[in-house]
């Protein structure tokens, strides 16, 4: 009887220490020391459920899905760092103060990145992301124009976008030489994207290369190429002083920046060899020469084309001075470098060609560095 | 017997918990993302680099390795070892192309090396990161060298959860076991029970929660101890968090280790004073941006003023009320951090970062200025007319002079601010409190 009465007892405080040890940690949980973290659409202002959220650096988990809100219990007093993200949407931090504050409610708004690569983006491969420009140019009045072509139509851009996309890199093999000495599964090693926000349009004739709202770069931190393109000039290209232009602008690693017509797709692949794979203009011009080694397609001297064709196999013989013939249209034009790549080279020519097997071991050579 | 129904208790509910965790694990969950850069603005003048600003944020970096160029970049460790290196080109340099007759010269080439420019440059984040060196490969010339301890710092104050600052704080791990999710869910359950007996004993519900403040970091400047000591104490009992120098170079040392949140700056320092110290302070990109509150036990001087008040946050002279110390820093952080507040949201909007910053700037130099001007208009600090000597003159135009330049910042405030309230209202976001 006695034992029976201890037992009673005993269970009697284990039951008591059970509900006040589950009363405290359900308080911990929701009680007055917890924050509430609402998300919301920023244009919808509907809540978002499944984002993730972080206090301090420390991942505590996602939204509930119907009410958008999460509860993060024992909160320490003073000052901390909210972060929010969520796929597809763009990441939002904030600083708040608690007790002070103890519901935060963050608005997160649509990111404008869209990824074309059905898998996902691959970790370490080369990032091209693609923007549309407001404005071309005219040929009639010879003066830049605005055009509403992609800020209000985004499949048209897209479809130039996939047209590019497919002439430049996804069939690479047709425009190198010879087509098997590209590392394999070569079209894997790139993540394409385009950038879609008609409220921040870039403007492809706004400096060499073009100019892009801050905040796109802001958002879009880890662009190996920024390619602006630009619809169709208006009117018809007629003569030097209305033909389509591209240009290649570095700023550093994340800023690079690059402009082209999406009706000419040889001058983008031209403009790629610059911003992506770093090939010298082989035309004789004003433009800059440098060897651009390891891998050049444009030698510093006769001696080092000649060295590098006998190590690559290729006829020492076909190395040649950068030069042109005086035309009725030009001057003779002569610069103290050579190339081997035969012509027509892309890296010579807007209309039409390959690039050689100089360049192409170039181009090789960026693919296989990606992610190394 | 006790023990035992306890601990078969404790399991039951452990293993509730268990199976809580099991089904949640068991669902699809997104992948929390941890990826941090380094984002370093440099500005190229005319074949010279300084450095603009530097910051470790969240986000993905690109690939560094697909460049080439004359000049190379290096993250280095502790003892100068090397965690990231890469070459990149000038800034700014064009290559341009026209397309041109078909049959002859179908590219027509154009150049652009601007004299100019600004040069940004993102790299993966690096365990350890301590210094970044830019060299010109051609003659071996150092361009720029950065201390980037300040920066990984400001970052692991807002998100000291974040692993890798967990990592910094404790380099130095003792050996411990490998403990399960599920283990430590136990102990720390078990605790809780242990907590709650303790408390059902005492017949006391009082909190478990130890509070642990976030208090901002202060560095006192002063060289007078006594000083030092009674600002210590007066900041001390608001929960600060301070740090303290006894004079200009102690406080330019210690801040190559460690960043606060804001410099109390005695002005009247020997050998090197205040403003001196300020100058000092203000050139290094590393702490320039750390708000500085002047202390000083003489007048404000109006060349002092016309000289320095672009630099300063706030002015205090002494002797002061506790009062009136907290009003100050409360208001210095308190807009510090409704800047970075609206500055995230602006940057959502896509608002013009310079016009921005142009605005944070004019809004802190228009309020430190009026401040300057209550002070320096004050009837002890501008005799009456009669009075006038030629140095009162010349404080007079100072006085004007800051007049005149606060009523031209309010005006391009107003402007830059109605332009940047027209972004935020196009994007549904609120309109700038300040």
């Amino acid at each position: 009887m006695a034992n029976l009465t201890q037992h009673k007892k005993v269970c009697g405080i284990l039951t008591l220490l059970l509900i006040i040890s589950l009363t405290w940690t359900v308080s911990a949980l929701s009680g007055p020391d917890s924050l509430t973290v609402v998300v919301k659409d920023a244009r919808t202002k509907e809540v978002l459920g499944n984002a993730l959220v972080y206090l301090d650096g420390v991942y505590k988990g996602t939204t509930s899905s119907s009410y958008g809100t999460m509860t993060l219990p024992d909160v320490t007093q003073g000052t901390h760092t909210v972060r929010v993200t969520r796929p597809g949407f763009k990441e939002v931090t904030k600083k708040f103060s608690y007790p002070d504050e103890q519901t935060i409610t963050i608005e997160i708004s649509q990111g404008s990145l869209v990824s074309l690569n059905e898998d996902g983006a691959s970790a370490g491969a080369i990032n091209v992301v693609f923007y549309p420009s407001s404005t071309s140019y005219s040929c009639t009045d010879n003066a830049k124009v605005a055009t509403p072509l992609y800020l209000t139509n985004e499949t048209r851009f897209r479809e130039d976008v996939m047209k590019v996309i497919r002439s430049t890199y996804l069939d690479l093999d047709k425009v190198t030489s010879p087509s098997d000495s590209l590392p394999s599964a070569y079209a894997s090693r790139f993540n394409f994207y385009y950038y879609y926000d008609p409220a921040a349009p870039a403007d492809a004739f706004s400096g060499c290369a073009g100019t892009i709202p801050e905040s796109y770069w802001n958002e879009v931190t880890f662009a190996d190429v920024t390619v602006i393109l630009y619809p169709k000039y208006y009117g018809i290209y007629s003569n030097a002083s209305c033909q389509p232009t591209g240009c290649s602008q570095n700023f550093g690693p994340g800023r690079n920046l690059m402009k082209a017509p999406a009706d000419q797709l040889t001058l983008v692949q031209h403009e790629t060899g610059h911003a992506v794979f770093e090939l010298v203009d082989t035309y004789c011009g004003n433009t800059y020469y440098y060897q651009n080694d390891p891998n050049a397609n444009v030698w510093a001297s006769l001696e080092s084309c000649q060295s590098s064709a006998r190590v690559n196999q290729r006829d020492p013989g076909l190395c040649r001075q950068i030069q042109k013939k005086a035309s009725l249209s030009s001057a003779s034009c002569i610069q103290n470098y050579w190339q081997w790549d035969p012509m027509p080279d892309i890296m010579a020519n807007g209309y039409k060609g390959k690039y050689g097997e100089a360049a192409t071991q170039r181009i090789s050579h960026v693919i296989s560095q990606a992610g190394v | 017997m006790i023990m035992k129904i306890a601990w078969i208790c404790c399991l039951a509910l452990c293993l509730g918990v268990l199976a809580c965790s099991c089904s949640v694990s068991a669902t699809e969950q997104p992948v929390p993302e941890f990826d941090k850069i380094l984002q370093i603005q440099l500005k190229y003048d005319d074949g010279r680099y300084s450095l603009s600003s530097m910051e470790v944020r969240y986000g993905k970096a690109p690939n560094l390795n697909i460049r080439t160029g004359d000049l190379a970049g290096k993250i280095l460790g502790p003892g100068g070892k090397e965690l990231q290196s890469f070459t990149v080109q000038e800034p700014g340099r064009a290559y341009g192309d026209i397309l041109g007759d078909p049959e002859g010269d179908s590219l027509i080439g154009y150049t652009e090396q601007p004299a100019y420019s600004d040069m940004f440059i993102t790299a993966p984040y690096e365990q350890d990161m301590e210094q970044f060196t830019l060299t010109d490969m051609r003659d071996g010339t150092l361009l720029v060298t950065a201390d980037l301890r300040p920066s990984v710092n400001v970052f692991c104050a807002d998100y000291a959860g974040d692993p890798d600052c967990l990592v910094r704080a404790a380099p130095v791990k003792t050996a411990t076991p490998d403990t399960s999710l599920y283990l430590v869910l136990a102990t720390l359950f078990s605790a809780s029970v242990v907590i709650a007996a303790g408390l059902a004993i005492l017949t006391i519900r009082r909190r478990t929660k130890v509070l642990v403040p976030e208090k901002p970091v202060v560095l006192i400047v002063d060289d007078d101890p006594d000083i030092l000591d009674v600002v210590h104490e007066i900041l001390d009992m608001k929960g600060y968090v301070t740090l303290m120098a006894s004079g200009g170079m102690e406080c330019l040392d210690l801040l190559k280790k460690q960043v606060p949140d804001l410099i109390l700056l005695d002005v009247g320092m020997e050998p090197m004073d205040g403003w001196q110290t300020l100058e000092q302070i203000k050139k290094n990109p590393a702490v320039k941006t750390i708000p500085v509150l002047m202390l000083t036990g003489h007048d404000l001087t109006p060349e002092a003023a016309k000289q320095y008040h672009i630099c300063i946050d706030d002015y205090l002279m002494k002797p002061f009320m506790p009062d009136d110390l907290y009003a100050a820093i409360n208001s210095i952080l308190e807009r510090k951090s409704r800047l970075k507040e609206t500055l995230a949201l602006a940057r959502q909007a896509g608002v013009d970062k310079e016009k921005f910053c142009e605005l944070a700037k004019l809004s802190r130099r228009i309020t430190v200025d009026k401040k300057i001007l209550g002070i320096l208009g004050a009837p002890q600090a501008v005799p009456a007319m009669a009075d006038l000597d030629l140095d009162t003159l010349d404080d007079m135009l100072v006085v004007d002079y800051i007049n005149v330049k606060t009523r031209d910042q309010e005006i391009r405030a107003a402007q830059l601010r109605q332009e940047i309230n027209s972004v935020l209202r196009s994007k549904g976001l609120p309109e700038l409190g300040w």
